[in-house]
């Protein structure tokens, strides 16, 4: 069954279209294989790709503001992302393949939020809110909201403080393939630190006993394995064709060790 | 709904009457393996970039200049010789760096896209491309000794007077 298609020429356009329903296709690396697939059956789709000046990166109110036609690959180059953003820079390396970065969006990625996104859980990390046009001005969304009916313009990302390091590192079958676990650490100039995990659940996972161990300078297996299980005391680990459940369990913190080692290695000029 | 679309096909004019459905690969009988972005085999460039032509509507392409293997020597920027086949696609032939071909199509354009205009590309970033070309015949790594004979070959003829 086929659907009608839309090029609106303006964003106020694309919001009415998607608040009728219309489904906003972007770079079509995350929707367009659901369509192939019949998972998604949309009666309008919304095509944004030509509408000018969404893709720009830009520091706002002390957040970094990516806009949703802003690529993958670009965001990972991308100067601002790199100085204020340094984890998501790392994490998008871990994403796909180049020809699928230089179409896919970062707001496109976050949106779909599948379960094993590395991009999401450094969103998480950072605060991410989602900001969606409205006949009313821009409303924000925080990350893994029901967002049907709504045009995202842009996500808004908080840097972590001048001088952090950080480091990703995901667990992959094949590399460029489904991640099994990602995670995400930021060592921070006060002390403090942050972690997260990718794909151990269905959406990312902040790891605040892992942090607290990184905290005062326990960067051994054998903490973070321990810090770990307490952060996920009682949580179902996912478990499909790539990996059970317990290998999930016991790859994790390895993941974590080596985006901490990944992190170290990063040293300073970070911010 | 059909909606009419029109753009450059490998340097030529051309226009359909389509339902918004098709995909680009669909429309201009692009070999398609997945479906889901994965494997590379469906890789055309539009307006320059590589783009996997499955996960692209047809009526996406208006305007656009849309390149498929057969503008590999433009791709390349090199003649083809008196078979008709590109340095790359002659370094692919001599390594024996496909078996089935499936992938093939795409893996050129893809390839070529990501070393044009370049005589030296680490092979850590050919591996990279390469993540995005699923060869099921695993001869991927007769791809990448293909790829550096051209770029070899590029780095001769460049520094020859």
């Amino acid at each position: 069954m086929s659907f009608a298609y839309a090029r609106p020429a303006s964003i106020e356009a694309a919001c009415q279209l998607a608040a009728a329903g219309g489904c906003v296709l972007a770079g079509g690396q995350s929707l367009m294989p659901l369509i192939n697939r019949g998972d998604v059956r949309p009666d309008l789709v919304v095509d944004i790709n030509r509408l000018a000046g969404l893709d720009a990166i830009a520091l706002r109110d002390g957040c970094v503001e990516i806009g949703a036609l802003a690529r993958l690959e670009q965001v990972r180059r991308d100067v601002i992302v790199r100085e204020h953003l340094p984890l998501l820079s790392a994490a998008l390396a871990f994403v796909a393949n180049p020809a699928v970065r230089l179409r896919g969006t970062l707001v496109g990625n976050l949106v779909n939020f599948g379960p094993g996104a590395e991009a999401a859980a450094v969103a998480l990390l950072h605060e991410a809110e989602l900001i969606a046009a409205s006949p009313d001005g821009p409303v924000r969304y925080p990350l893994g909201s029901r967002l049907d009916r709504h045009f995202i313009t842009a996500v808004r990302l908080r840097p972590s403080p001048s001088g952090s390091r950080a480091g990703f590192y995901e667990v992959q079958r094949r590399f460029g393939h489904l991640g099994t676990v990602g995670a995400g650490v930021v060592l921070q100039p006060d002390g403090s630190a942050k972690a997260a995990v990718s794909g151990f659940v269905d959406a990312p996972l902040l790891l605040p006993k892992v942090a607290a161990s990184l905290a005062v300078g326990r960067f051994d297996i054998e903490a973070l394995r321990e810090a770990f299980g307490r952060d996920t005391d009682g949580v179902a680990a996912r478990a499909d064709i790539h990996a059970t459940a317990d290998y999930r369990r016991m790859v994790a913190p390895v993941a974590i060790r080596r985006a901490l080692q990944a992190a170290l290695a990063a040293g300073e000029g970070a911010s | 709904m059909i909606e009419p679309v029109a753009f450059q096909l490998d340097g030529k004019p051309v226009a359909f009457e389509t339902e918004p459905n098709r995909t680009l690969a669909s429309l201009i009988g692009q070999r398609v393996g997945c479906g889901e972005g994965v494997c590379g085999a469906c890789t055309v460039l539009v307006d320059g970039v590589p783009v996997r032509s499955c996960l692209m509507l047809g009526v996406q392409a208006e305007g656009c200049e849309v390149a498929t293997v057969r503008s590999l020597p433009a791709i390349e920027g090199a003649e083809p010789d008196d078979e008709g086949l590109t340095p790359l696609q002659l370094a692919l032939r001599d390594r024996q760096a496909f078996q089935c071909g499936w992938c093939v199509p795409g893996l050129l354009v893809g390839l070529a896209s990501a070393i044009a205009g370049r005589s030296a590309v680490p092979r850590a970033e050919l591996l990279q491309h390469l993540i995005g070309h699923l060869c099921r015949c695993l001869a991927s790594a007769g791809v990448v000794d293909a790829v550096e004979d051209v770029l070899r070959e590029r780095r001769i003829k460049g520094a020859a007077p």
